[in-house]
């Protein structure tokens, strides 16, 4: 089982729109696959169409109180699973901090669904803060969004720092862009340059569309409704991307 | 899939009586069951055209699985094993018509999911079959599916068997709405407890598989030899009649190979039974199953010649295309001797033969059942048997050296399958672990024998086939050289079936064995 966390300090940058369709295309791809929402805000449960309730609430799953199978709601799309948000996973650090070894408290909640899901991805809040920790612990990869301005590319150094600080040499960088629109020159700009000194990121970028936006209304991976959009070409592009280099 | 399923034709009927109309697809009455709670969105309706393909023996069929095989667009046929949870173990398109045998198939998941399965018999496919499919998707007010239902009617061409269900289908996180749908199905249009999917069913009803054990064996040995083998008698020439029937039809290598076998097995009983002065029935039979054996015995060792070609060709995939003429010649020349052989099994000797045995074995009051050895305990009379025949093998075994000859090892070989026959006849009146035990060494004992036996003979028709395709201008140097190559492959391992034969004897031949072996057919149970 593959961990793959969708992550960046900023908010705003596509992490749930990646989530969401990467693991659409993991799972049309065969993989069993589980997508767990740690946003309190509850856009991936949302946008999976279901209430955002988890049994105990972030307390009872970070106390691992509750098999975790219990709190799994099938999505609508075969082999596609979803543990949903829950409002007090707004405190969800402050249930962290009262556990032991809270940084690899997710890691350990995780390992007994290894038999269940080839991947397991994370959407997680912005920020940086010990839920951001235990997400590192836990992950095999970070799949960061960027979007091309000066200030995103500013937060993706600092996220490097802390991986450092953090010691975890093995967890895979993934960055790549995203909304981009390829009329403003800055985006261009960024776009191309930024691999120079990152050989970590992606080839791919997801282009700025209103597609992506409709699966708010359509409340689907992009792949279910508009498949042959170029965004999801794109995310397609990219899932094989990641998936090749986490194998 | 939801473990409920129902009948379709409950809910048309329970739909009639409640004054719908009188066609009413299953889809129709459960979303109106349904109505008020759920949304129903009906999916549209699809129906395929399959067979579903088995051994003669049911082998697929008795382990709960099926194999479908549809006709693709493309002159192909797409086949796919789906075990009894309904899961795809593997699927493959082959080219129309696809092979009989697994061992034609391409490497890959389906050939590695059915070898280990059907080996080396042929597959045959059933009737045609329709199989209709309604599918519909239960969601709540928010959209989100809640669950999903499958309505399948399967109907066999011709006016054949005909089954249908509804399955519900469960959703993680969403069981309780699946037991609510169930239930409320269940009370407005009665219910029906779990049944498997239609071709599940028609699987089972068109491939029964074969009726009680292989090989009968006696079960109180203190019953007379006479009555206690008369049913095993009678059981192996059914054997003979089926078998010698699926070898008419040509279903595959083992029709043969099973006939054979039920010709040594009753052998050995005659041999059991024999009687001073010898019963003109039992003799008889025996001169015929003496026959039988002799004239179904080139086909067969065409067959193991074949199934050897086979196995060397996946072994070592560079010969395969070199060894494909001498595969054409060894099948044409099987063919050849199918055609005598089956002349032979029309024959109105083996008919006649067959029939006087049944009629000897069905008369209750015949002079053999009544001579002394068939009015002696079965036990008493296979133990004594079994004693002398292993004190025999044990002779024959232990003046065996790295200098003797190969015959002397196919003594062995005949002594010992003697044994394990005898041995068999009487294996349920025996404890099942020691049973076990003493036929695991017999086995390994009789495969290494085997082993050298077969190789050598192979050897040496290979030599014989080249010589002769040299002769008819059928194979070029290729293809001489690969069959030489195979020639000295099979000379190998008989080479390491002989040095294997003092590693597998050796635990036959001890004392510890022999104890065991005359303690069980000295016992109680087994007699004395």
């Amino acid at each position: 089982m593959k961990v793959v966390a969708c992550y960046n300090i900023k908010g705003g940058v596509g992490k749930t729109a990646t989530a969401v369709n990467l693991a659409f295309l993991a799972a049309r791809d065969g993989a069993r696959v589980l997508v767990v929402d740690l946003d309190p805000q509850g856009a991936a449960t949302f946008y999976f169409r279901v209430k955002p309730k988890v049994k105990g609430g972030g307390k009872g799953l970070v106390k691992g109180k509750r098999d975790l199978d219990d709190l799994i709601k099938a999505t609508d799309h075969d082999r596609l699973d979803l543990i949903p948000a829950d409002f007090s996973f707004r405190n969800l650090d402050l249930m962290l901090d009262a556990e032991k070894k809270s940084k690899k408290r997710l890691a350990k909640l995780l390992k007994p669904l290894a038999g269940d899901y080839d991947f397991v991805f994370l959407d997680c809040p912005p920020s940086v803060s010990l839920v951001s920790e235990a997400v590192f612990h836990a992950a095999d990869a970070l799949v960061v969004p960027l979007i091309p301005t000066t200030l995103s590319l500013r937060t993706y150094a600092q996220l490097g720092a802390f991986r450092d600080e953090e010691k975890l040499a093995d967890l895979q960088l993934v960055p790549f862009f995203s909304m981009v629109d390829r009329r403003k020159s800055l985006h261009r700009q960024v776009v191309d340059r930024f691999p120079d000194d990152h050989a970590e990121a992606a080839t791919v970028s997801i282009p700025y569309s209103s597609v992506v936006e409709r699966m708010g209304t359509e409340r689907a991976p992009i792949g279910a409704f508009a498949p042959k959009s170029p965004p999801a070409a794109a995310y397609e592009s990219l899932w094989a991307e990641i998936a090749r280099r986490l194998r | 899939m939801h473990p409920y399923s129902l009948e379709m034709r409950q809910i048309a009927a329970a739909a009639e009586e409640r004054d719908r109309p009188a066609v009413v697809t299953p889809l129709a009455a459960i979303a109106d069951a349904v109505r008020g709670s759920l949304r129903a969105d009906p999916e549209e309706a699809s129906a395929r055209r399959l067979r579903l393909l088995d051994t003669v023996d049911c082998r697929l069929t008795r382990l709960g699985w099926r194999l479908e095989a549809e006709p693709g667009d493309d002159g192909t046929e797409r086949w796919r094993l789906v075990s009894g949870s309904g899961r795809v173990r593997a699927a493959a398109d082959l080219p129309s018509p696809a092979p009989k045998l697994v061992d034609d198939l391409p490497d890959g998941p389906l050939y590695r999911s059915l070898v280990p399965v059907v080996g080396i018999r042929a597959l045959t496919p059933g009737p045609w079959i329709t199989l209709a499919e309604h599918r519909a998707t239960l969601r709540d007010a928010e959209g989100k599916v809640r669950c999903r239902l499958l309505a399948q009617t399967a109907v066999v061409d011709g006016g054949g068997d005909r089954c249908s269900a509804v399955r519900v289908g469960r959703l993680k996180g969403y069981r309780a709405d699946a037991e609510r749908v169930s239930e409320r199905i269940s009370r407005h249009y009665g219910w029906s407890p779990a049944s498997p999917d239609p071709l599940t069913t028609l699987a089972e009803n068109l491939h029964p598989g074969p009726e009680g054990a292989a090989y009968p064996s006696v079960t109180d040995p203190s019953e007379p030899a006479g009555p206690a083998l008369r049913p095993v008698l009678q059981a192996l020439l059914d054997t003979v009649e089926h078998r010698a029937e699926g070898v008419i039809a040509d279903i595959d290598c083992e029709e043969l190979h099973d006939l054979r076998v039920a010709v040594r097995r009753s052998r050995s009983i005659l041999t059991l039974l024999r009687a001073d002065p010898p019963d003109p029935a039992l003799e008889r039979a025996g001169a015929f199953f003496a026959w039988l054996g002799q004239v179904t015995g080139p086909a067969r060792d065409l067959d193991v010649h074949i199934l050897d070609w086979r196995a060397h060709r996946r072994r070592v995939p560079e010969h395969a295309a070199d060894l494909e003429p001498l595969g054409r010649y060894m099948k044409a020349e099987r063919d050849k001797a199918y055609v005598r052989l089956v002349r032979i099994l029309q024959s109105k000797r083996f008919r006649d033969g067959v029939k006087r045995w049944r009629a000897t074995l069905d008369a209750t009051n015949a002079p053999w059942a009544a001579s002394e050895r068939a009015l002696q305990p079965i036990g008493k009379l296979a133990g004594r048997r079994i004693r002398k025949l292993y004190r025999r093998a044990v002779e024959e075994g232990s003046s065996i050296t790295d200098a003797s000859p190969d015959e002397a090892l196919h003594a062995l070989r005949k002594t010992m399958k003697k044994l394990r026959y005898v041995f068999e006849i009487v294996r349920d009146a025996y404890p099942r672990k020691p049973v076990r035990a003493i036929l695991k060494r017999l086995k390994e004992l009789q495969q290494d024998l085997g082993d050298v036996q077969d190789t050598a003979v192979q050897a040496d028709a290979l030599r014989r086939f080249g010589e002769a395709m040299a002769r008819d201008g059928t194979a070029g140097p290729a293809t001489l050289m690969a069959v030489g190559a195979l020639a000295e492959d099979l000379e190998l391992r008989r080479a390491d079936a002989r040095t294997r034969f003092a590693t597998v004897f050796a635990p036959v031949a001890k004392p510890r064995f022999a104890d065991r072996l005359r303690r069980l057919t000295r016992s109680r149970t087994g007699g004395g």
